[in-house]
This record gives C-alpha cells, sequence and structure tokens, in this order.
C-alpha cells in the first residue's frame, strides 16, 4: 500500500490528482489539504510515503513547509510555478509537474516514484528560496515548539551560529532554524546585514556603538544590549558598509 | 581690440578709445548676466511681445546712462572725447539695444527650444510607462499564476463537469480578450470597468471559488463616470492575491467605486495578516500605478495604501474635470 497526501490550495487542482490516481489500486490517498500548516498535521498523522506538493499557497509555501520536516516523504511538485525556480529543485524532488499536467505524464512520475521505491529524502538547494520570483521569500519559517513562526528578515537583530544551526535573535527572543551561516550570508541584503564574525551576523541598524576590546580586536553593542565579537576579517567589512 | 582702433581712427587716442571699449563690454557682460537671470525664471508667452521687448529696451538704456555716467567721471579733463561721445551718443544706444536685443532673442529661442524638449522628453516617458504597464498586465495574466492555473481547473473540470469547463473556457477567452484589446488609448466608464472585474473575479472563483467572495459597493451615479483602463485590474489582481496567500481560511475582498466632489473614488480592501512577513514597501505593481498616474494627472496624491491590523486596502482617486479623450 502506497500512503499519499495531496496537498494543494485549489480544489480542482487536487481533484485532478485524485482522478488521475485512480488507476494505481495500491494507492491510497488518506488526505487532501488546502494549506501547509494542514499539510504539517497530516504528514505527521499518517507519516506518508509519497505528497503531491503545490508551491504557493496560503502563509506558507510549500518549499517552507518541507523545510519544518525533519524526515520528509517522498515529493511530487505539481505546480505552475515558471521552470526557473522548478530547475533549482528537479534533481531533488522525485519529479515536478507543471499545471496542466496530462494523464500520462502524471503516471510517468508515478512510475519514477514506484522504481524509486521506499521513501526517499528530499534535499532542498539551499538557494531556493531566493529563487521564489514571486513569493513571499524575505523571511524565515520555523517551528517554535509547537508553533510554526514566521520571522520577517526586517525583524532580524543578529545571527548566531550554532552547529549545524543558526541562532536568530529577534524582540520576541531567540529562535533556532536549521540552516546555515553561508546560507544567510547569501539571502540576507548585504547593505543591512553584515558577517563580523565566523559566528555572528549583524543587522546594521540595531548596532549603537563599536568598542575597542583589546589592541585591534573590537566588539559591538546593540540597541537591545547584546555584545557581538568583530572578528579580523569582519572588522574592515563592518567598517565599509558603514561608509566610516 | 579692434573695436578700440575703430574708434581711435575716429580721432581720439588708442588708450582713451580702449578705456571705453573695455567698460561698455563689462557693462555688456553684466546685462547679459542680468537678462539671463530673468529669462531663467520668466518665458514670455507667445502674445507679449511688448513685455519681452521692454526688459531689452530698460536694460540698454540703463546700460547706456551708466556707460555715460561713467565715461564722464573717467574723462572729466578729455573735453575733447566727452564732445565726441556726445556726438554719437544716439549711435551708442543704438549699438547697445541691438546688441542686447540679440542676446535676449537668443536666451529666448533657447528657453522655448528647452520647454519644447522638457515637453516631448514628458510624452515619451509617459508612452513608454504604458508600454509597461500593458507589458506586465500581459505578462501577469499570461503567465503560470493565473493562465495555467485556470488552465489546470479546466483540465480538472472536462471530464466531470464539462458543462462548467466549457463555462470556464468562456470566460477566460473573454477575458483575455478584453485585455489584449487594441484601442487601449481611451477611457471607459466604471460600469465597463466592472464588467471587466468581474470577469476576471468570475474565473478566479472557479479556482478558489469556496474562499473567495467580492462584495461590490458601487454608488449609482457614479456608473457612467470614466476612469483610464488598466489601473483597477492589478490592483483587484494584487488584492486576490494577497488575500489568498495572506491568510487561511475566508477571503473577502471589499470593492467601493463613489464620487466624491469632482473625483471618481476607488478603493479596494482584503484581509491581510500583518505577522506573516509579507514583502513590506510597495510592489511593482503599485509603483508602476502610483507613476501613471502621477503621469497622467501630475499629481501625487491620488493614490494611498493603508493597512491595518487585518486589512490592506489601497485608494485611488481619478480627477473627473480632466480631458479624458487624451488617454495620457
Amino acid at each position: 500500500m502506497i500512503k499519499v497526501i495531496i496537498i494543494d490550495d485549489e480544489p480542482l487542482a487536487t481533484e485532478i490528482v485524485i482522478e488521475y490516481l485512480a488507476v494505481f489500486d495500491q494507492v491510497h490517498i488518506l488526505a487532501v489539504c488546502h494549506d501547509g500548516f494542514a499539510g504539517l498535521k497530516a504528514i505527521k498523522e499518517y507519516e506518508p510515503d509519497l505528497i503531491f506538493l503545490d508551491v504557493q499557497m496560503p502563509k506558507i509555501t510549500g518549499f517552507e513547509m518541507l523545510e519544518l520536516l525533519e524526515n520528509p516523504p517522498a515529493v511530487i511538485f505539481t505546480t505552475a510555478y515558471d521552470e526557473y525556480a522548478m530547475k533549482a529543485f528537479d534533481t531533488h524532488a522525485i519529479d515536478y509537474l507543471l499545471k496542466p499536467f496530462s494523464q500520462s505524464r502524471f503516471e510517468k512520475a508515478m512510475e519514477k516514484f514506484l522504481k524509486n521505491g521506499e521513501r526517499q529524502i528530499v534535499e532542498f538547494d539551499q538557494n531556493i528560496s531566493k529563487l521564489e520570483l514571486n513569493g513571499p521569500s524575505e523571511r524565515i519559517v520555523l517551528k517554535d515548539k509547537h508553533d510554526i513562526k514566521i520571522i520577517p528578515f526586517s525583524e532580524i537583530q543578529f545571527l548566531e551560529a550554532n552547529d549545524d544551526y543558526v541562532n536568530i535573535y529577534t524582540m520576541e527572543g531567540k529562535f533556532l532554524k536549521n540552516k546555515t551561516m553561508k546560507f544567510f550570508e547569501n539571502v540576507l541584503d548585504t547593505k543591512m546585514f553584515v558577517r563580523v564574525h565566523r559566528s555572528y551576523i549583524v543587522k546594521i541598524t540595531e548596532i549603537t556603538k563599536i568598542e575597542t576590546y583589546e589592541k585591534d580586536s573590537y566588539i559591538l553593542k546593540l540597541k537591545s544590549g547584546a555584545t557581538i565579537p568583530i572578528s579580523k576579517s569582519g572588522y574592515p567589512k563592518l567598517k565599509s558598509v558603514l561608509g566610516v | 581690440m579692434g573695436v578700440a582702433y575703430l574708434v581711435h581712427t575716429f580721432g581720439p587716442g588708442l588708450g582713451t578709445a580702449a578705456l571705453d571699449v573695455a567698460l561698455h563690454t563689462f557693462l555688456l557682460i553684466l546685462a547679459y548676466f542680468f537678462l539671463e537671470n530673468i529669462f531663467r525664471y520668466y518665458t514670455p508667452q507667445d502674445r507679449q511681445f511688448l513685455i519681452f521687448l521692454s526688459f531689452p529696451l530698460v536694460v540698454s538704456i540703463m546700460i547706456f546712462y551708466l556707460g555715460k555716467y561713467s565715461i564722464e567721471l573717467i574723462f572729466l579733463h578729455q573735453q575733447s572725447y566727452l564732445e565726441f561721445v556726445k556726438e554719437i551718443q544716439f549711435v551708442r544706444l543704438f549699438v547697445i539695444f541691438l546688441m542686447v536685443l540679440g542676446y535676449a532673442l537668443l536666451l529666448l529661442f533657447h528657453s522655448k527650444l528647452e520647454t519644447q524638449l522638457k515637453i516631448r522628453e514628458r510624452a515619451e516617458q509617459i508612452d513608454r510607462l504604458v508600454k509597461e504597464a500593458e507589458l506586465f498586465q500581459l505578462r501577469q495574466q499570461l503567465q503560470p499564476h493565473f493562465l495555467f492555473n485556470s488552465l489546470n481547473s479546466i483540465s480538472s473540470l472536462v471530464k466531470r463537469k464539462p458543462d462548467e469547463a466549457r463555462e470556464m473556457v468562456l470566460q477566460l477567452s473573454e477575458f483575455l480578450r478584453k485585455t489584449i484589446r487594441k484601442e487601449n488609448q481611451k477611457w471607459i466608464s466604471v460600469l465597463e470597468e466592472i464588467e471587466y472585474l468581474q470577469l476576471f473575479i468570475g474565473i478566479e472563483k472557479v479556482r478558489f471559488g469556496h474562499r473567495l467572495e467580492v462584495e461590490y459597493q458601487i454608488a449609482e451615479e457614479c456608473k457612467s463616470l470614466r476612469l483610464p483602463q488598466l489601473l483597477v485590474q492589478p490592483l483587484m489582481e494584487n488584492a486576490v492575491k494577497h488575500g489568498l496567500y495572506g491568510v487561511l481560511g475566508d477571503v473577502l475582498i471589499k470593492v467601493r467605486f463613489e464620487c466624491q466632489d469632482e473625483y471618481l473614488f476607488i478603493s479596494i480592501s482584503n484581509p491581510f495578516d500583518s505577522m506573516a512577513g509579507q514583502a513590506s514597501g510597495e510592489s511593482f505593481g503599485q509603483q508602476a500605478i502610483r507613476r501613471r498616474l502621477f503621469l497622467l494627472f501630475g499629481r501625487n496624491d491620488l493614490f494611498k495604501t493603508q493597512s491595518h491590523k487585518e486589512e490592506f486596502k489601497v485608494e485611488l482617486k481619478i480627477p473627473q474635470n480632466y480631458d479624458q479623450s487624451y488617454y495620457h
């Protein structure tokens, strides 16, 4: 038995997937969801083998939903998104179906899944959210205990490396996200954020003071009261962004 | 120098003549400077030729007298030269006037040319922006989100509900036809605009019918008012998009058309979540509309966006006492 969940915010779009799936006897559709939140819940509950996933959906995108899963099921994307964004991840998902798609194209995608059998870990290109042209990408979606938290880039005060994770500091406190510093260095606006240290990225409007710590070494004071070390290579970067 | 020598041949010493010429050259430069400043701020209209003439006249008389008194002061002890100067003073006045007038004409010509250039530049800019807006509009409607999703809906309906599929095909065709209509150089009536909006919403409702609701409030007396094309629909599309993707649950879009004094007032609101971290600031579509309104009416206060806690609203004012036959 293959457990399947369909996640798409347009009812007609889910109906055609159901219609096409009818020829696969071994498939059981356990849930049809219309947004990422419902999708997350259903995935947790049913632990599906395969999900059909739309990209642009209410509140969080399909990509953002997947990022929140620790052990994501196999994914076939069904979306009208243009190929530009699609190319970035076509090696990672089982397949992507560009709407509208034919039954034979759909069956090809299913064959791919069946051949690969078993679950398959979906990996994502770290730059994917930059490529989402129309989707809101100026934000981070993460899990905060049981809630899902959406943090706009504008609310970030600073970032701190924490092994494979990054601590995100905002007015509301500290949040954990499983991405690298390199990733954030790439996606954040370089006019607003500076990597002042191997372990720190700071928003320049948060800075209140640059203090000499010892000879040739400096520290930053932030509005929130936090103190951040500046590395030797970070100091000239900071100076050039601040224009001093 | 040449002039000084010329004067010298009439009798006075070379030094005296050179001094005289230098003095008047200086005065003329002063006058040119003065005129230039006047014409920088004042461009005479076609029928004000007398006013235009009066400037150089006044200026040249001023120079003439200034020159005359200066000469009388400087050459106090050269009686013969003073007499010579007096003899030719009207010739001198005339020459000064001619020179000043010539320069004034040059300035006038230059400023006229500049105005012409500015007007043409503005017209070109408007042309370009209209084209940009049209292109943007086309891209919007002809690209994945709208067209392909609509086609996908049709594909989904075609087997199970063929009648609805055909209905959708017809709606989509009519909408696309209206979008790419050729004569988009003119204003259309509120009624026509609303028909167009309803067509668009009809299609979106097939896709999102379970969530999307639109409430129209259209004042009877403004149904015949007119507005430029391609202004309201992109805003509607924005509202639908941000409503549908910004919140879970149902989306109510409110559209209002009203008359306010000599304006047609339009507002469109959609629910949104201020905490969702949607990109702040105006979208490309909104900016395009703001710029187009500025170019159409030369005003910056006709387009407003507001976000309250859970509602995003755009407001648009279209001046009605405006030449509507001319699209730009």
